[in-house]
């Protein structure tokens, strides 16, 4: 015990000092070449997030001054314009909206992966006409959205396709809760092939021996899939998932062209935000953006931390793998 | 435990291949049983036919008493060890083990129970909570093992279990799997492209060519009486030296030497005359009834050389050579086959 020490004492320091040298050169020639990079993100993103924030702040061309006149410039209102969308004058329709995108979110993501897990399996089996089935399952991703809208507005419109086949009078496109059926129809519809399409990817990375084991364990169908197919697909459809999150949060299009903007049922927070917008309320429309801004960003940190999507796994594994040999250094010195 | 038998199997592929030509096999109850032949013989379509993975164009598939080609693998009672493996990669080493249990309605504690102590068996007790990434090669295989032994199967059905481990560790695998298959005493039939494997673990060996059985018998007949020069060719580390011969008589004429023909082998043909290049006498001075040609190749195998003479009428001829002759490439040399060792075949049939 005693040699160790007197022997390992005078070379540590000396060591860790040396590797502390080269690691700080290495990050500050890191950080050189990552600097461009780090521009143009700041240039296109983190710019904008900031000028939004701070329009959001401010209001324009909404007062008037004492002759009458409409006062040019933006004055500065401080969170006048969040106080108005939380418990002022816009409260009902921000919470509406608000309530829309939460549950348009969650009804349309459920489905979307129910029926894209299913899409998946079956594109993964092989069969005559495979090529055939996967391209058609695709095609409704293919369709820019506003024509999808368009289309899903003329099966919906009173005399459409989806009363004939119902056989109901519905009117679809209106408003109320035929109208939120409708968006989340189209919707999945359009989106299921997207989660369909991560997941074969990442069944296809299943090798088909682990299958066959558990067969050969004496597995059922049901049991592979809950036990075998669907934690091994879990990645891949966790990252489909949060996509499929953040872009329904956003959602505009869609409900814009098939039933309308500023219609209370399918209003959601970015419609809201353009209808102020073109209304020229700036400041309203900034504040609104902002709020969705912060509660995607909320979600989505929700979402990783607690189902934990690895949607930076690999990276995070190659440098946990010297972290925890570092800390076995230094049990292995503290115990010496 | 439970005998297997097969009768008359069949497996056609869509689009014609057919893996499996009217085979016939018996396997003993409690024999390690190689099936050995060369990619595309249809040995892995054979095991994976008896696991009931492949479901046979004819035919049919006994285990024990009970005829099971109908049957799901799951309800055959064999456990099988995929050449990759086949491990959960998301259930750590105790659960990987434990699935079969899981599967059979087995509760948590007493299956926890029941995989480490299988586990503790093969030496993988410090391993119980390891992701299989996070496992060696070696470890792997022993975990897949582990799984097989704990679902306590009539049957182990091992497909190539050691072709994915390095040489050295192949070796020692080798003698753990059949010191484990003596002890456990469960009927085991293993596939394998590799003789040295099969002649080392296996108490009978089919051989296999074309979706069929060429030649079944234990390691030593295989190895000294091949019953085709196919089998001949495939088993032994040194390939065989086959060479067209004239048989007159009892006695051999081949590439213009004549020497005796193996006891009890007479008559008058052309044949393929057979032997091992361990059973050639090596001399770099001239000895009667024996090949003569130039050092051709010498290839060093530790213990001994393997020389091929370059003997005119013959693809060359292969001679193992005991360490410290060292005989140099180009010099003349004479080899003798040993009477008794050499195989005669007529059309493709051991005299």
């Amino acid at each position: 015990m005693a040699t160790t020490i007197n022997e390992g004492t005078p070379v540590i320091p000396t060591g860790r000092s040396r590797r502390a040298k080269v690691a700080d050169s290495g990050g500050r020639l890191a950080a050189l070449l990552l600097s461009p990079t780090m521009l143009v993100l700041a240039l296109v993103i983190g710019y904008p997030v900031l000028a939004g924030f701070r329009e959001s702040l401010f209001t324009r061309g909404e007062g008037l001054d004492a002759d009458g006149f409409v006062v040019e410039g933006e004055r500065f209102v401080g969170l006048d314009n969040y106080a108005a969308i939380f418990s002022g004058d816009r409260a009902t329709a921000f919470w509406n909206a608000f309530g829309n995108t939460t549950f348009f979110t969650v009804t349309t993501v459920f489905l979307e992966t129910v029926i894209g897990v299913a899409m998946a399996l079956i594109m993964q089996r092989a069969f005559r006409g495979r090529a055939f089935v996967r391209a058609s399952i695709l095609v409704p991703w293919a369709i820019p959205t506003a024509i999808s809208g368009l289309l899903w507005r003329w099966i919906f419109q009173a005399d459409g396709a989806a009363n004939a086949v119902l056989g109901t009078d519905i009117l679809w496109t209106a408003d109320g809760p035929a109208a939120k059926t409708a968006v989340i129809i189209a919707e999945v519809w359009k989106t299921s092939p997207f989660i369909a399409l991560l997941v074969l990817a990442g069944l296809q990375m299943i090798p088909r021996e682990v299958y066959e084991a558990a067969q050969v364990d004496g597995a059922g169908a049901l049991q592979r899939f809950w036990r075998i197919t669907l934690p091994l697909v879990k990645p891949a459809l966790l990252v489909a998932v949060l996509f499929r999150m953040l872009d329904v949060l956003r959602m505009f299009d869609l409900p814009a062209v098939l039933v309308g903007v500023n219609q209370k049922s399918v209003q959601t927070l970015t419609t809201i935000s353009w209808f102020e917008a073109s209304n020229l309320r700036y400041g309203s429309a900034a504040a609104y953006a902002t709020v969705l801004f912060v509660y995607i960003a909320v979600i989505s940190y929700l979402f990783v931390k607690l189902l934990g999507a690895d949607i930076i796994g690999q990276a995070r594994e190659v440098r946990k793998k010297p972290a925890t040999k570092a800390g076995a250094k230094t049990v292995r010195k503290v115990a010496a | 435990m439970a005998a297997i038998a097969v009768r008359n199997l069949s497996k056609e592929y869509a689009g014609g291949v057919r893996a499996l030509d009217g085979l016939d096999l018996e396997v003993a109850d409690g024999e390690f049983f190689a099936l050995l032949g060369p990619s595309g013989c249809g040995k892995t379509t054979l095991l994976r036919t008896i696991a009931g993975l492949e479901i046979p164009t004819s035919g049919t598939v006994s285990l024990g008493e009970r005829d099971v080609t109908r049957l799901p693998p799951g309800r055959r009672d064999v456990a099988m060890v995929f050449q990759d493996y086949a491990l959960f990669p998301h259930m750590d080493v105790a659960d990987n083990i434990a699935y079969p249990l899981r599967i059979q309605r087995v509760g948590r504690q007493d299956r926890r129970g029941r995989a480490a102590e299988v586990a503790a068996g093969l030496g993988l007790r410090d391993l119980l909570a390891r992701r299989p990434a996070q496992l060696s090669g070696g470890q792997q295989q022993r975990v897949a093992l582990a799984r097989a032994i704990a679902a306590h199967p009539a049957v182990f059905l091992f497909d190539e279990p050691l072709s994915n481990l390095d040489a050295r560790l192949r070796l020692e695998a080798r003698s753990f799997l059949k010191r484990l298959q003596r002890d456990l005493g469960v009927t085991t039939v293993f596939v394998t492209h590799d003789q040295a494997e099969a002649l080392a673990l296996a108490d009978r060996i089919a051989v296999m060519s074309a979706g069929r059985i060429t030649q079944i018998g234990t390691p030593r007949t295989v190895f000294q009486r091949p019953a085709t020069p196919f089998v001949a060719s495939f088993i032994g580390s040194t390939p065989m030296n086959l060479l067209p011969a004239v048989l007159s008589g009892d006695r051999l004429t081949a590439a213009g030497t004549a020497f005796p023909a193996p006891p009890g082998v007479s008559g008058e043909a052309e044949v393929q005359y057979g032997v091992r290049p361990e059973y050639l006498d090596f001399s770099a001075e001239p000895l009667p009834e024996a090949f003569e040609g130039e050092v051709a190749v010498v290839e060093h195998l530790g213990t001994s050389d393997l020389v091929t003479l370059a003997v005119p009428g013959t693809p060359g001829v292969r001679v193992v050579v005991p360490e410290g002759v060292d005989p140099a490439p180009g010099t003349r040399a004479w080899a003798r086959p040993h009477p008794a060792r050499g195989l005669v075949y007529e059309s493709g049939t051991l005299l």
